[in-house]
């Protein structure tokens, strides 16, 4: 297989369909980037472009192909913003509204927010463009303005750094030129979802979400725990002090970022209803929700055999070696296994080299427990290879959406144990209102309880019919609504639903520069990175 | 509280402009003089001359173009001094009971005066500031939030009970206080996250399970900090430690390889602490028993320990049958109120 080409300096045409999306494809693997790769090659008529934000620049490896019909591409890094300081720039009567603006935007949000920040930071944005603004007196002027405003108590050393990331990442999406399209697609909230409600402000295309995981609460538990996040106004053990913090800066600003998403959104779909009501609490429309599932490629694990019953146990966890996997709580559970199973075999079957120092304390934890000779780690290979040596599957995570591996390993017609997040239980179980009920398609215990998984995963090993039982009830459930064509054509319709005729005149020009629009400032470009299809199809 | 806005503060016309308003006066005055001296007596002249001026300095005291004794700057209409005319009537005063010349020593002295770098806003502030009277400015404001607004507010409610809120606070509630857990985990809010990782709510089973991971990573280097104190011969700190490495285990989060590890630490340090104590005989069959520090230590020092040390203690004096210390201990370290008392 040829190494992935993605980064070229070419450029990009009009596309259908523009991908927004941050941290994931096609630099990070995982299930949202596979799920992105499969989405684009699932509807070979449609193009596509892909914009990717990524925290700062790098040597970042693309981890995927470039599919054919992917026909612009470019990079937006977040924390990589700005210029050479300017100290000569004076500062205009308009930058308290500006940063009023900002504040309201970084606060409450919303598509008005966002619009009065553009039509505000239009002008200066043209006469300087905006690397220059953000470290210039104009800025220390907005973080002076807005400090004052959203958190007077606390320290403005430490304001000041968290407004350069926070404001920097939001510039950013502001500066970057747009990839033309008729829709624009983003994959979450956060700056990604800044991005497609400012698309679909100046370029007034729609805008779609497709939210796997909720990423304004995944945000949120990070940077409630965070230790670098420093607590500069002691609250005590209140949970109510109104005083606003860096933490409550950040949590607040991610819950704005997806109100405004969510509002410019002209439909909001998710992968299983029981998000769809965080989604309303954090603002989303209840006439915009819907659900479409994932699914999968049945044919690619239909001729895998079943692990004979009488060679040694098996069990596998498969995914990335990151904390958000809760690997360690597997491999405990593997050590309480082995107790009772002497010959198991515990493979950890993903990449290793996301999380180097994680990775390497579930190394030292295998070590410190003496569980070399059972626990194996594959690293990054074709699961379909492994698939057949396997007796239960098994998936400790904190936190998931729709895992598309409880999907294939019930399309290879495996049992599973599962901890209680996302959408596990409604796989494993089946909805509610199934019809006909298909039956139990594995074991779902709590998360962080290495004994509760040992004591599923034991109940299975020990009983081959069992596992037949539930691997067959699994995939049935997989076979009849967790399919590849199913959720191919529920996108083709959303794409459908939404698709505006072609525009006359394109938006951009060569080089992704923006053109005017009637009533509309050309503005000074950032550098891109843009690729286009027809060097990717001579490289790949 | 919302601080009222600054208002800008009253501005001093120039000591320049004071001299040439009071040049030109005095250059009509002289012209004046001229008049009447070629076309009047010398009497006369003086007369008017003396009287002319007065009217002159009046009008420039009357209209703020100069105080010399109540501040020029604050005087113009509006201010808040304009109403204190002290300063008219003291120079009035001069100069009728002075004549010309007191009327030319008044101007000069005005001329002096207006010169001087008198800046009487800065008292109107600092009076104000002093007064809490009226505006508070930027830089004080500032000093006001840093100094008072990032302390803990004491006038607030009482915290809650964090195993209350995880049962019925709201979804913010509930999810603030995880963060705190994680932030700064104590053995007593272990019930809470525990009840946290069952709830039926998906979000709060989730932070809870990522606050759990890191609360064991967390209590996992605790331990290894009473690991390499496990032989510690001072009973007091011994007891002190023990007590905690109790409160740890019985959280239950930690794992079973260093439970195992926890409960080793807790045998040693209980140990020592027995072995120290004046009226306990050391166990020579405990496996984790130490040796005796050379000094020991009368029970009435433990009544300075926290009351989980001193039970922790008293339990295992218990649990040895050492019944005869055990009442002692109770009586001397056990009701340190009573010792107080």
């Amino acid at each position: 297989m040829s190494e992935p080409v993605w980064i070229e300096q070419i450029p990009s045409t009009d596309a259908d369909v523009c991908i927004l999306v941050e941290g994931a494809y096609p630099y990070v693997p995982g299930g949202v980037s596979g799920w992105i790769d499969w989405l684009i090659r699932s509807q070979p008529e449609t193009t596509f472009s892909v914009v990717s934000l990524m925290p700062r620049p790098g040597h970042h490896k693309p981890r995927f192909q470039c599919p054919p019909n992917v026909v612009g591409f470019s990079n937006v890094y977040l924390q990589d913003f700005g210029a050479k300081p300017s100290k000569r720039l004076a500062v205009p009567p308009a930058t308290d509204a500006l940063a009023d603006a900002l504040s309201a935007l970084t606060t409450i949000g919303g598509q008005a927010a966002l619009s009065e920040v553009l039509a505000r930071i239009g002008d200066m944005r043209e006469r300087h463009g905006l690397p220059v603004l953000f470290n210039s007196p104009i800025a220390w002027r907005i973080v002076e303005r807005m400090y004052e405003t959203d958190m007077p108590s606390a320290s403005f050393l430490h304001y000041f750094w968290g407004w350069r990331a926070l404001l920097g990442g939001l510039f950013a999406c502001l500066e970057t030129p747009l990839q033309p399209a008729r829709i624009y697609h983003t994959i979450s909230t956060g700056y990604a979802g800044i991005l497609a409600a400012r698309a679909t402000l100046e370029t007034r295309r729609p805008a779609i979400l497709t939210e796997h995981g909720i990423y304004t609460n995944e945000r949120r538990i990070e940077l409630l725990m965070a230790d670098w996040v420093a607590d500069t106004v002691d609250k005590g053990h209140a949970l109510d002090d109104p005083r606003f913090d860096l933490r409550d800066m950040w949590v607040r600003a991610f819950e704005a970022y997806a109100r405004t998403c969510y509002e410019a959104s002209a439909e909001v779909t998710t992968l299983y209803g029981d998000n769809q009501k965080i989604q309303q609490a954090l603002g989303a429309d209840a006439g915009k929700l819907t659900v479409i599932a994932n699914g999968i490629n049945l044919e690619r694990f239909a001729g895998i055999p079943k692990a004979p019953a009488d060679t040694p146990p098996s069990i596998a966890l498969i995914g990335r070696v990151v904390p958000i996997k809760d690997v360690k709580t597997y491999i405990r559970a593997a050590r309480r296994l082995k107790l009772k199973f002497p010959a198991l075999k515990a493979y950890i079957i993903g990449p290793t080299d996301e999380d180097a120092t994680y990775a390497d304390e579930c190394y030292a934890l295998v070590a410190a427990l003496g569980l070399e000779d059972t626990v194996e780690f594959t690293g990054a290979v074709n699961i379909v290879d492994y698939l057949g040596r396997i007796h239960v599957v098994v998936l400790t995570s904190l936190s998931e959406s729709q895992p598309l591996v409880v999907l294939e390993a019930g399309a290879a017609g495996l049992p599973f144990v599962a901890t209680n997040v996302g959408s596990c239980r409604e796989i494993l179980e089946g909805r509610g209102d199934e019809i006909p009920p298909l039956g139990r398609g594995g074991l779902i215990t709590n998360v962080v309880d290495d004994a509760a998984i040992a004591e599923a995963v034991g109940r299975l090993l020990d009983d081959e019919a069992l596992r037949h039982t539930y691997g067959q009830a699994l995939k049935a459930r997989v076979e009849t609504v967790y399919t590849s064509p199913k959720s191919a054509a529920a996108y083709r319709a959303l794409y459908d639903r939404h698709s505006l005729p072609p525009v006359p005149v394109p938006l951009t020009t060569g080089g992704g520069k923006i053109v005017s629009e009637p009533g509309q400032h050309p503005r000074p470009q950032a550098p891109i990175e843009t690729v286009g299809v027809a060097a990717i199809a001579g490289k790949v | 509280m919302t601080a009222p806005t600054p208002r800008p503060l009253a501005t001093s016309r120039s000591p320049r402009a004071t001299a040439l308003l009071l040049a030109a006066e005095l250059t009509a005055t002289g012209a004046m003089w001229l008049f009447l001296v070629w076309r009047l007596n010398a009497g006369s002249a003086v007369w008017l001359i003396g009287h002319l001026g007065l009217l002159a300095i009046c009008w420039m005291v009357v209209s703020g173009t100069a105080n010399p004794f109540a501040g020029s700057a604050t005087a113009s209409p509006g201010s808040p001094h304009s109403s204190d005319h002290s300063g008219v009537l003291l120079v009035v005063l001069a100069a009728l009971l002075l004549g010309p010349l007191g009327s030319a020593m008044a101007g000069l002295m005005i001329l002096l005066r207006a010169g001087a770098p008198t800046d009487s806003s800065m008292l109107d502030g600092w009076y104000q500031r002093i007064a809490l009277a009226g505006d508070v400015d930027r830089i004080t404001r500032l000093a006001t939030a840093v100094s008072t607004g990032r302390s803990v507010n004491t006038t607030g409610d009482p915290p809650q009970v964090f195993e209350r809120v995880i049962a019925t606070g709201s979804m913010a509630e509930r999810q603030n206080a995880l963060g705190l857990i994680a932030r700064r985990f104590a053995p007593a809010y272990a019930p809470a996250l525990n009840a946290a990782l069952v709830s039926p709510e998906p979000l709060i089973r989730v932070q809870a399970a990522a606050v759990a991971v890191k609360v064991k990573s967390d209590l996992a280097q605790v331990l290894d900090v009473f690991v390499q104190h496990k032989d510690q011969a001072d009973p007091l700190q011994a007891a002190q430690a023990a007590a905690e490495i109790s409160a740890i285990i019985e959280t239950g989060l930690l794992d079973a390889e260093d439970a195992a590890r926890a409960v080793d630490v807790l045998d040693r340090l209980t140990s020592a602490a027995i072995a120290g104590l004046q009226s306990a005989t050391p166990d020579a069959d405990d496996p984790g028993t130490v040796e005796p520090s050379h000094t020991t230590t009368p029970p009435e020092a433990f009544a300075a320990l926290p009351p989980a040390a001193r039970n922790l203690i008293a339990t295992e004096l218990l649990r040895r049958d050492q019944r005869e210390a055990f009442r002692a201990f109770q009586a001397a370290a056990a009701s340190p109120q009573r010792q107080g008392a």
